[in-house]
């Protein structure tokens, strides 16, 4: 092919045929992601699991729009460690440990972390929040947020459509407000 | 693949005891330039990279996998690095340096900026003075000497830009091949901070198709560019240009998944090929008439240290005592900005503006060196949630959910790249206890900022604070603290430098090792200063001059004939 004769219109166009079949190909993988969604823990006990879910709910709340709970960051950090960061799992069994322990101490009528009010949680998360663990779990968080569904978060693009991201492929000026003609005075 | 199409696309299958004319360590911005330049002067090249060959089909919008992964970088965890914040400090296990590690190299990953040095990188020495405590020194080569190759670097990859948009722009001899990319709403505050400032902000010199070019089609403005590879093959990396230029000789064998560890030398001191790990992990030796490093300012002298025997004691090509030393990787700060209305940075092209106002500063603010700026949005949806967004205030729940929420789309950043001091304390060596997974000594660095280039960050970080406000932002934030390690390290600079005096550089000015007579070393290691922090275009002009150098010298015998008999 010619690839000099390619203008932008039919390059433009033989990209829309590409998206197409994409398109198919993402939802045959959805599927096959949410199939793997349904199976068992890999790395966490249900009760770690548990814990995590409502830490991670803290760092990234449900507000209007989906949080860590939707968007599925729990499973993400499950798989994540095992297949790619196993190195970190002891610092997940320590840390939550630790949680509990405080939240004992503060709470002692409390069976977990997990059944403390929201105030609460936030309360006991900033006394840890410069600590290494939490740091983990919120890098992980972010990534379970905010990473392609393929790797068990983000489900549905809940984190991407929170923000705004657009995973598009092509893109043509006007790019944003600032560049729309007569926006902005040149 | 089908094994025919991996054949045709690896060239030809030289034997291992067939000392081929020249064998090229790196198939990145520098090697796979002199690879196809020595290939069409009519040489037969076996070129060995470290990591993949990959292809169009192979780039994904895959943050995670390609950025936390590691997908195209160097890994750590089957290469550790450590690092020692200078002489005596402990050293701790951590990345250090980042570098492309497959076929194109950095240059397939990188955000494709592609400004050329101006006059003053080349003789800040003569101009300015000697710096004390520093290893300051002229290049051996002016940018005159330089122009012709910086345009053939322009025209054979492709670069789009204005020429004469910057009025500090040095001389050049041709216009860019191609008008500037589309100006997007990064480019538009930038031009309206600068013009309240009474600066000059001019369309950003990038290493990407604005229009078909040479085959390939004009940028589709994904928004993967920084750290990722171009699936549709309009960065003009290496990967869809040069590269298949050198495959279409005939004469130029790529063997992706090849790990150096020792170039051996013979009684004499001649170099006779290297030793290297196929994909197996299979120590092949792979005899060559003359050898050309192009191995990054990390991996160079790392692989030159490794190569020790009773004759270079203390690393090949070492008599100077300088290989791993003098690694500048460039600084600067980066601030981000706030802004009222969607800029909506993560469509398009990564940077759109660049302000050379204060490439040299007047001596008199007290300031050494000098940089650039420019304004850009190379953040990816997770790294920006992680570390992208204002450090102060809440970092987790409802507070900052809003502001990631809204910041995605309406902030920028603008970045300043400045100069590096050249200090000897600031080196790449061998870890004496850590190893990698191929048994090979992990690669330390050394490193501290000198308080004169802490001046110039902070200098350069109000200056980008300044453009922001001018711009509009209604907030701003230093996104990175000034004084941290610049770590991972992706700008590896000037650890084998170039020079005229043996005593106190490793390669002539035509990229000939002073000790070795058929060893060369072309890419950001061979860097005298370190420019104002673009360094892509320079190693790929040196490696087109270096090319034709060696080229010339080869065709009379004289690339492997004693050093002394030189033409």
């Amino acid at each position: 092919m010619n690839h000099t004769a390619l203008n932008r219109r039919q390059f433009v166009t033989s990209m829309g045929g590409l998206s197409a079949g994409l398109a198919a190909a993402r939802q045959v993988h959805a599927e096959l992601v949410e199939a793997t969604n349904q199976a068992g823990w890999q790395t966490f006990t249900p009760e770690q699991a548990a814990l995590l879910e409502a830490v991670t709910a803290c760092v990234i709340p449900t507000d209007d729009a989906p949080g860590a709970r939707e968007a599925g960051v729990v499973r993400f950090i499950d798989r994540w460690l095992a297949r790619y960061e196993p190195d970190s799992k002891p610092a997940y069994t320590t840390g939550l440990q630790d949680l509990e322990r405080r939240t004992r101490a503060k709470h002692p009528r409390a069976a977990s972390f997990a059944a403390l009010t929201e105030p609460q949680q936030i309360a006991l998360l900033t006394t840890i929040e410069k600590s290494d663990f939490f740091g983990l779990v919120r890098s992980h968080a972010v990534m379970g947020y905010l990473g392609a569904p393929s790797y068990g978060g983000n489900r549905g693009e809940v984190g991407w459509k929170a923000i705004g991201f657009e995973n598009h492929g092509i893109w043509q000026a006007p790019f944003g407000w600032y560049d729309t003609p007569g926006n902005d005075a040149r | 693949m089908p094994a025919d199409l991996t054949q045709a696309l690896r060239g030809p299958r030289y034997a291992s005891t067939d000392a081929v004319d020249f064998v090229i360590v790196g198939a990145g911005a520098a090697g796979s330039v002199v690879a196809r330049e020595l290939a069409r002067a009519g040489f037969r090249i076996v070129l060995l990279e470290q990591g993949p060959f990959l292809g169009s089909q192979d780039f994904k919008h895959d943050e995670l996998g390609v950025l936390n992964l590691h997908g195209i970088s160097n890994d750590y965890r089957t290469q550790p690095n450590s690092f020692q914040e200078g002489p005596g400090k402990p050293a701790t296990t951590r990345p250090a340096v980042q570098y492309g590690r497959m076929v194109g190299g950095g240059a397939a990953h990188f955000t494709a900026n592609y400004w050329r040095f101006h006059e003053i990188d080349f003789i800040e020495r003569s101009t300015n003075g000697s710096i004390a405590g520093t290893g300051l020194d002229d290049w051996p080569i002016t940018y005159a000497d330089l122009e012709p190759y910086y345009t053939m670097a322009e025209w054979e990859l492709g670069v789009s830009g204005q020429a004469g948009a910057s009025p500090f722009d040095p001389p050049r001899s041709k216009p860019y091949p191609m008008p500037p990319l589309p100006i997007k709403s990064i480019g538009v505050l930038a031009e309206r901070g600068a013009r309240k400032l009474g600066w000059h902000a001019f369309p950003a010199p990038m290493a990407i198709t604005s229009v078909p070019y040479q085959g390939r089609p004009p940028c589709a403005q994904c928004g993967f560019c920084e750290g990722f590879g171009c699936e549709y093959g309009a960065k003009s990396s290496p990967l869809p240009t040069i590269i298949p230029q050198a495959l279409a000789t005939g004469r130029c064998e790529i063997r992706p998944g090849s790990y150096v560890r020792k170039i051996e030398t013979d009684a004499s001191g001649r170099v006779t090929g290297v030793k290297y790990f196929d994909s197996a992990r299979k120590e092949i030796f792979q005899r060559a008439k003359s050898v050309v490093l192009c191995a990054n300012g990390a991996e160079t002298p790392k692989l030159l240290l490794m190569s020790k025997s009773n004759r270079f004691p203390d690393g090949l090509a070492n008599s100077s005592g300088v290989v791993g030393k003098y690694f500048m990787p460039n600084g600067g700060a980066m601030v981000g900005g706030l802004f009222e209305h969607e800029v909506n940075g993560s469509k398009g092209t990564h940077v759109s503006r660049v302000i050379h106002d204060f490439y040299q500063l007047d001596p008199k603010l007290g300031l050494q060196g000098g940089g650039g700026i420019d304004t850009r949005w190379d953040a990816y949806p997770a790294g920006f949630g992680i570390r992208g967004m204002p450090p102060k205030g809440p970092q987790w729940g409802r507070e900052w959910k809003k502001l990631l929420r809204q910041g995605f789309n309406r902030s920028l950043y603008a970045l300043s790249h400045t100069t590096s001091l050249p200090l000897e304390s600031n080196r790449i060596t061998l870890d004496p206890d850590l190893k990698d997974a191929w048994g090979l000594p992990g690669l330390r660095l050394t490193y501290s900022h000198d308080p004169r280039d802490l001046a110039l960050y902070r200098f350069f970080e109000a200056r980008a604070n300044d453009l922001l406000e001018a711009a509009g932002a209604t907030r701003t934030w230093t996104v990175f603290p000034i004084d941290a390690p610049p770590l991972p390290a992706s700008h590896l600079l000037g650890t084998c430098r170039m020079g005229n005096n043996p005593k106190h550089s490793v390669t002539d000015k035509f990229h000939r090792a002073h000790d070795v007579p058929n060893l060369f070393i072309v890419s950001g290691a061979s860097f005298v200063t370190s420019g104002r922090g673009q360094p892509t275009e320079t190693i790929q002009a040196l490696a087109f001059r270096a090319g034709e150098t060696i080229a010339r010298w080869a065709r009379t015998g004289a690339a492997s004939r004693p050093a002394r008999a030189r033409p």
